[in-house]
């Protein structure tokens, strides 16, 4: 069975690398547009 | 006359039935009496007072047929089917009581034997080796074109 | 089920709101298409900001929102990590997309590729795989639509059904890839924040402590890493997903419209970005029993937990989220199927001489006449057709190998690849109905390597990778 200890890292973990995906795509969007590279 | 005896006959064998309708109202199924994975789907019809109002049911599964030990005790008033998951091998009975503890429907049971481990470990195996082989393949075919563009 | 829907009027207020928006989207981005390549590859320049997103959406189907609570409900642990082990297929195509793009500057599919690279048996193979899995994906998806739409508001299967359908099939038509592509960059924030949201208060209110409290006295197996049935069905589901990604035409044509050096990072961060989403998206399930929560039936529990926890609020985000998951994918199975018709059954098998203006508006109609059939398909409602998706692991998974050495190897011929494929699929078929679903992908690509491997070393094709630089070589 899993341990609370890795069960809690590896849902938490999860959680906090999804956060950042929304902000690392914004970013790339921001910075692609500003040198015009959209499409 | 014969009609009758016929009549009579039916009424005969239909009565234990009856019975039990009776006093057993709700029909509680499920849906495999053998699980290989831990889950089962548990079903049964839905009971109406007088104002068609739903009367609350409480589902009890257990491991021994006289249910002196819960598993779980779950009040369900709004369905009248569920599925449940987690369980490790083993035969669980499964009745549905009325909320002064009433038996609600007959106790069924069902088995749970999960898969072996052998079987699986060696399906996984196979499936391991086929992957391994495709990530070497891809990294050695990258790297080889990657050194002459 | 009462607790998780959204009242009828709403839920139409929101397809009729995301409707308008998407369609005057399309038709706005649509005016500045051209040409051909306009409307089928976004003009072939995609930057990585748009490429990730697409790729990330694409994947992320109603499935990922719904069917990973399921998996994580049923099998645990193990149903989450086995779910999120399907972004190997875009971390693996990753490569592969980038050499796609040096290989075949003007080409257009990946119907393509098979014909130059294998020649026309090999060919009409791959485009009966093709057909029978891009069908089969499309007509799940216009029927998880309605179906799903039905649970969660209570909206007719019918009405649900159509509305996502026209909806998907008249900004697809209007704007063409550049409209798919742009809507699933919004479509993939809307997820993003919909399943962050939902986690973040299932991880707040109710606590991993008391989550993992209550499974190991209630449902122990789930926690248990050893849980065989998932042990078993692991590696299948993994091959299925990469089969999926490497053989269709959707992965393919984002190879060709990302820019050129694009392709293998972009593919690469939308793989990554993709792998926490399942845990994400399925550890919610595992909160059931601390809620008293007890599904009716499994693929319930999440939208069951989430209207537990945020209310209506809640119900209207699951919505919103399945909505875009659906719209996200449905979008760019429509573009892709709709350029292997227009490209390798209409020009490749009809018109071969046809010039490019004309496919651009042949291509149109395709995609009118490809979403009229999915419609007339859905129609009836027959969850046999729904399932059909299931055993399409067969055929796909027999196409890793001949794709793989097709593109890297010059040794592998046409003869091999087709019957790589062809055996492949029957030997995964006859494993799917005499064993089980799960050895189906494993048993096709298992036979589809030793052919592989035997032809490799039967027979030497001594292929030149300059013929697929000129898509256009006659047949």
């Amino acid at each position: 069975m899993i341990s609370l200890t890795l069960f809690e890292i590896f849902i938490t973990g999860a959680l906090l690398v999804t956060c950042l995906s929304p902000l690392l795509l914004i970013g790339l969007l921001i910075r692609d547009w500003k040198k015009g590279d959209l499409w | 006359m014969l009609t009758d005896l016929r009549i009579l006959l039916l009424i005969l064998i239909a009565f234990p039935a009856i019975l039990v309708a009776a006093t057993t109202p709700s029909s509680l199924t499920v849906n495999t009496e053998l699980s290989k994975e831990g889950f089962v789907t548990l079903s049964w019809d839905l009971q109406r007072d007088a104002q068609n109002n739903a009367t609350p049911v409480n589902l009890q599964i257990s491991k021994d047929a006289a249910f002196s030990h819960r598993l779980r005790e779950l009040q369900l008033p709004q369905q009248n089917k569920v599925h449940l998951s987690g369980f490790e091998n083993g035969l669980y009975y499964a009745r549905l009581v009325g909320e002064q503890q009433q038996p609600l429907s007959a106790i069924i049971q069902f088995r749970v034997q999960h898969h072996s481990l052998k079987n699986a470990f060696l399906l996984f195996g196979i499936g391991l080796l086929l992957f391994i082989i495709l990530l070497v393949c891809l990294l050695q075919f990258t790297r080889k074109h990657a050194q002459r563009p | 089920m009462i607790d998780s829907q959204i009242p009828t009027q709403t839920a139409l207020i929101i397809l009729l709101l995301f409707g308008a928006g998407w369609i005057v989207f399309g038709w706005w981005l649509g005016r500045r298409n051209k040409t051909l390549e306009d409307y089928m590859l976004a003009g072939r320049n995609v930057g990585l900001a748009l490429a990730s997103a697409t790729a990330m959406a694409t994947w992320i189907t109603s499935n990922t929102t719904l069917v990973a609570p399921q998996l994580t409900y049923q099998f645990g642990i193990w149903g989450m990590i086995g779910y999120s082990m399907a972004a190997l297929g875009l971390i693996f195509f990753a490569p592969m997309a980038q050499r796609i793009k040096m290989l075949m500057p003007s080409g257009y599919t990946c119907g393509d590729f098979i014909r130059l690279r294998f020649g026309r048996t090999a060919w009409h193979v791959f485009l009966v795989v093709s057909f029978f899995y891009a069908m089969g994906w499309l007509v799940s998806l216009g029927m998880a639509g309605g179906i799903l739409l039905e649970a969660l508001s209570g909206l007719n299967y019918h009405l649900g059904m159509t509305a996502i359908l026209v909806i998907c099939v008249s900004y697809t038509l209007l704007g063409g890839l550049r409209a798919v592509i742009a809507t699933d960059y919004i479509q993939t924030l809307i997820i993003l924040f919909g399943v962050l949201f939902i986690g973040y208060v299932c991880w707040r209110d109710v606590g991993l402590t008391t989550i993992y409290q209550n499974v190991s006295t209630e449902q122990p197996q789930l926690l248990n890493l050893l849980f065989p049935a998932a042990i078993m069905f692991l590696f299948n589901n993994i091959f299925f997903g990469i089969g999926e990604i490497f053989h269709s035409n959707v992965w393919w044509s984002r190879a060709f419209a990302f820019r050129k050096g694009l392709g293998k990072r972009a593919y690469l961060l939308a793989g990554l970005l993709w792998l926490p989403i399942p845990i994400v998206t399925g550890f919610i399930a595992l909160a059931g029993s601390s809620l008293n929560i007890y599904p009716p039936s499994p693929d319930m529990i999440g939208p069951l937990v989430a209207a537990k926890l945020l209310g209506e609020i809640g119900a209207v985000f699951v919505f919103i989220v399945v909505f875009s998951a659906l719209a996200s994918s449905l979008d760019s199975l429509l573009a892709a199927t709709g350029d292997l018709l227009t490209e390798d059954v209409y020009r490749g098998l009809l018109r071969p001489a046809s010039d490019k203006q004309h496919l651009f508006k042949v291509s149109k109609l395709v995609v009118l006449g490809l979403g009229l059939t999915t419609w007339l398909l859905c129609l009836p409602r027959l969850t046999t057709l729904g399932e059909l998706l299931n055993f399409t692991g067969a055929f796909v998974a027999s196409t890793i190998w001949p794709i793989v050495f097709g593109l890297y190897r010059r040794r592998l011929t046409g003869t091999f690849a087709a019957l790589a494929m062809g055996l492949g699929t029957l030997s995964g078929l006859f494993g799917y109905f005499q064993i089980g679903f799960y050895v189906a992908a494993l048993t096709s690509c298992l036979i589809s390597l030793l052919i592989c491997v035997i032809g490799l070393w039967l027979q030497d094709a001594q292929f030149d990778w300059a013929r697929l630089q000129n898509a256009k070589e006659t047949r």
